[in-house]
C-alpha cells in the first residue's frame, strides 16, 4: 500500500501520528522504509523526531535493525543527550538484556533523580519479567513522588487487576476519581470493579458509579450497559424489599432505552435484526417484571 | 477428548485479533455448529468473535457480550464452543485465571470446551506451528491435547499469513470498538468475505 503514497503524504502521516502520540508501529515503519528512507535529508531538522519516532515503532514491531541505525544517527548529531539514552535503554529493553537497562536507566537517575520517563521504565523491566509484586511496590514508590501521575494510577490499577487484587484496584480508581471529578472513564472502571467483586452493597456502589459516568458522558455505551446489568441484579437480588425491587427495575428500563436510541440511530436494521441485540435486552427485562 | 477442527474464519480470525492489539492482552469465543456436534467425536470451530483488548480481568462487559452472542448463536443455530486468550507479555502463554474461569462457564453449557491460548511468537507471517495451544477440562483440571494432532488445513495456514501481511488485522473490529462504537459489527461480515475471497 505504501508504494502509492507521495512523499510529502508520508511525512504529513508521520506528524499526524507525532502530534495525536497514536502507536501504530507497523505503519511508521512500512512509511520509512517504503518512502522516507532513501530521501530523508529532505525533512531538514524534523529528521531528528522521526528517527526518534521510527525508532520506537521499529521496537514495537521486533526490526532492532532499524531501532539501532535511527539510534547511531541520534547519538552522532546528539552526544551525551538522554533523550537518546532513553532509546538505548529501550532497545536494551527489546533485547531481553534487563540488567543492562536497568543499569542504564539507573545512571540516568543518578543525574537527574526527577527523570520520570527512567522511573516508569524500570517498573515496565519488572513487568516484563513477571516480576508483578515488585512492580507494583515499585511503583508505589514512584506514586509517593509524583502523585498526580494519572497515567501512573490507571497502570497500578491495571497491575492490581492482574493479580486479582480489586481492593487495591479499587483504590487507584478512588485517586483517580478524587482528582478528576469530570472523568466518566475514571467512574465507569471503578464501577466495573466493584460489579466484578460483586454482592449488594458492591452492587450498589456500581450502579451509583455507572449513572455517574452516563450523566457525565450520556455517549458511553459501557456505562449504559453496567447502569443496565447493576440495576438489573439489584432488582432480581432477594434481600430487597418490593419498593427497592420496583425502582431498580425503573432504572434498567431507563437504561435498556437509551442503549436501544443508540442502536436505533447507529446501527442499519440489518446488523440489528442479525445480532439480535435488542431481542437479549428485552429478554433479561421480561424476567425482571416476571421476578417483581 | 474429542479431536478438534478449527475452520478458516476461525482461524484468521483469533490470529488477525492479536496481531491488531499486539500490545495488549485479547479474548473472544469460538463458535461451532450445533446440530453437528452430537456425535462427540470432532469439535469443528467455524467461526469467531473478537471480544476484548482493553481490559480482560473485568466482569461486567463480558456479561453483556456472551448475552448478545448468545442470542445471536441461537439465532444461527451455532453454540459458543471455546473460548481463546492472547496475554499481554510475549512470553507469556499461561492459562491463568481469568481464562479458566470463562473456559469453565462455557464447558457448563458445553462439555467438550476449549480453551485456545495464543502462543504470541507464532502471531507473524512465518509461523513454525499453529498459533495456539488447546487445553480441555478433564475432571477438575485443564489437560493440554497433544501438540502433534494438527488441528487446521495447510491452506488454511497460507490464507491466514496472506491477510496477516496484507494488513488484514486492522478491518478486524471486536466486542471492545462495539462497545466504543455500536455501528462496528463485531460479526466482522467484511473481514469474512474478505477470508472466504482468499481461499
Amino acid at each position: 500500500m505504501a508504494q502509492h503514497i507521495s512523499w510529502e503524504e508520508a511525512r504529513n502521516i508521520l506528524r499526524k501520528l507525532r502530534d495525536d502520540q497514536v502507536r501504530d508501529g507497523d505503519i511508521v515503519v512500512k512509511l520509512w522504509e517504503d518512502v522516507l528512507m532513501d530521501a530523508s535529508h529532505k525533512l531538514g531538522n524534523e529528521l531528528w523526531s522521526v528517527y526518534e519516532q521510527v525508532c520506537v515503532a521499529a521496537l514495537d514491531c521486533q526490526r532492532l535493525d532499524i531501532a539501532e541505525t535511527c539510534i547511531e544517527a541520534l547519538n552522532a548529531k546528539f552526544p551525551n543527550s538522554v533523550r537518546v539514552k532513553r532509546l538505548e535503554g529501550l532497545l536494551l529493553e527489546a533485547e531481553s538484556k534487563y540488567e543492562r537497562a536497568t543499569e542504564l536507566y539507573n545512571a540516568i537517575l543518578e543525574k537527574d533523580d526527577a527523570n520520570m520517563f527512567a522511573r516508569k521504565r524500570l517498573v515496565a523491566i519488572l513487568k516484563s519479567q513477571k516480576k508483578i509484586s515488585d512492580a507494583i511496590d515499585k511503583l508505589n514508590d514512584y506514586l509517593k513522588k509524583f502523585m498526580t501521575d494519572y497515567e501512573a494510577w490507571t497502570e497500578l490499577c491495571d497491575l492490581y487487576l492482574s493479580v486479582y487484587d480489586y481492593s487495591n484496584a479499587s483504590f487507584c480508581m478512588e485517586e483517580l476519581i478524587m482528582s478528576n471529578p469530570h472523568n466518566h472513564l475514571f467512574h465507569q472502571k471503578y464501577a466495573d470493579i466493584k460489579y466484578t467483586v460483586g454482592g449488594t452493597e458492591n452492587m450498589e456502589l456500581a450502579r451509583t458509579y455507572y449513572a455517574q459516568a452516563v450523566k457525565l458522558s450520556p455517549n458511553n455505551v459501557r456505562a449504559l450497559y453496567g447502569l443496565f446489568l447493576s440495576s438489573t441484579n439489584l432488582a432480581m437480588s432477594s434481600g430487597k424489599g418490593a419498593k427497592d425491587k420496583q425502582l431498580n427495575g425503573k432504572y434498567a428500563a431507563w437504561a435498556a432505552d437509551q442503549i436501544r436510541i443508540k442502536y436505533k440511530t447507529q446501527q442499519s436494521e440489518e446488523q440489528m435484526r442479525e445480532t439480535k441485540v435488542m431481542e437479549s435486552i428485552e429478554k433479561l427485562l421480561e424476567s425482571l417484571q416476571a421476578v417483581g | 477428548m474429542a479431536d478438534v477442527a478449527v475452520g478458516v474464519q476461525a482461524y484468521c480470525k483469533l490470529l488477525l485479533h492479536s496481531a491488531k492489539y499486539p500490545h495488549c492482552a485479547v479474548n473472544g469465543v469460538l463458535l461451532a455448529e450445533e446440530g453437528k456436534c452430537k456425535d462427540q467425536k470432532v469439535v469443528r470451530f467455524v467461526d469467531c468473535i473478537p471480544l476484548f483488548h482493553l481490559s480482560l480481568g473485568l466482569a461486567p462487559m463480558l456479561e453483556i457480550a456472551l448475552l448478545q452472542i448468545d442470542s445471536y448463536c441461537k439465532s444461527k443455530g451455532y453454540i459458543i464452543a471455546g473460548y481463546y486468550q492472547a496475554n499481554e507479555n510475549i512470553d507469556d502463554n499461561q492459562l491463568n485465571h481469568v481464562a479458566k474461569t470463562v473456559g469453565k462457564k462455557i464447558q457448563e453449557y458445553f462439555s467438550n470446551a476449549c480453551i485456545f491460548m495464543i502462543d504470541n511468537r507464532q502471531v507473524n507471517p512465518d509461523p513454525v506451528s499453529e498459533v495456539y495451544r488447546i487445553y480441555s477440562l478433564k475432571d477438575t483440571s485443564w489437560k493440554e491435547h497433544d501438540k502433534s494432532k494438527r488441528t487446521v488445513e495447510e491452506e488454511t495456514i497460507r490464507t491466514a499469513t496472506e491477510l496477516l501481511k496484507s494488513g488484514a488485522h486492522r478491518k478486524l473490529l471486536d466486542f471492545d470498538n462495539h462497545l466504543d462504537n455500536v455501528k462496528n459489527d463485531w460479526r466482522n461480515p467484511e473481514l469474512s468475505d474478505l477470508i472466504s475471497r482468499c481461499t
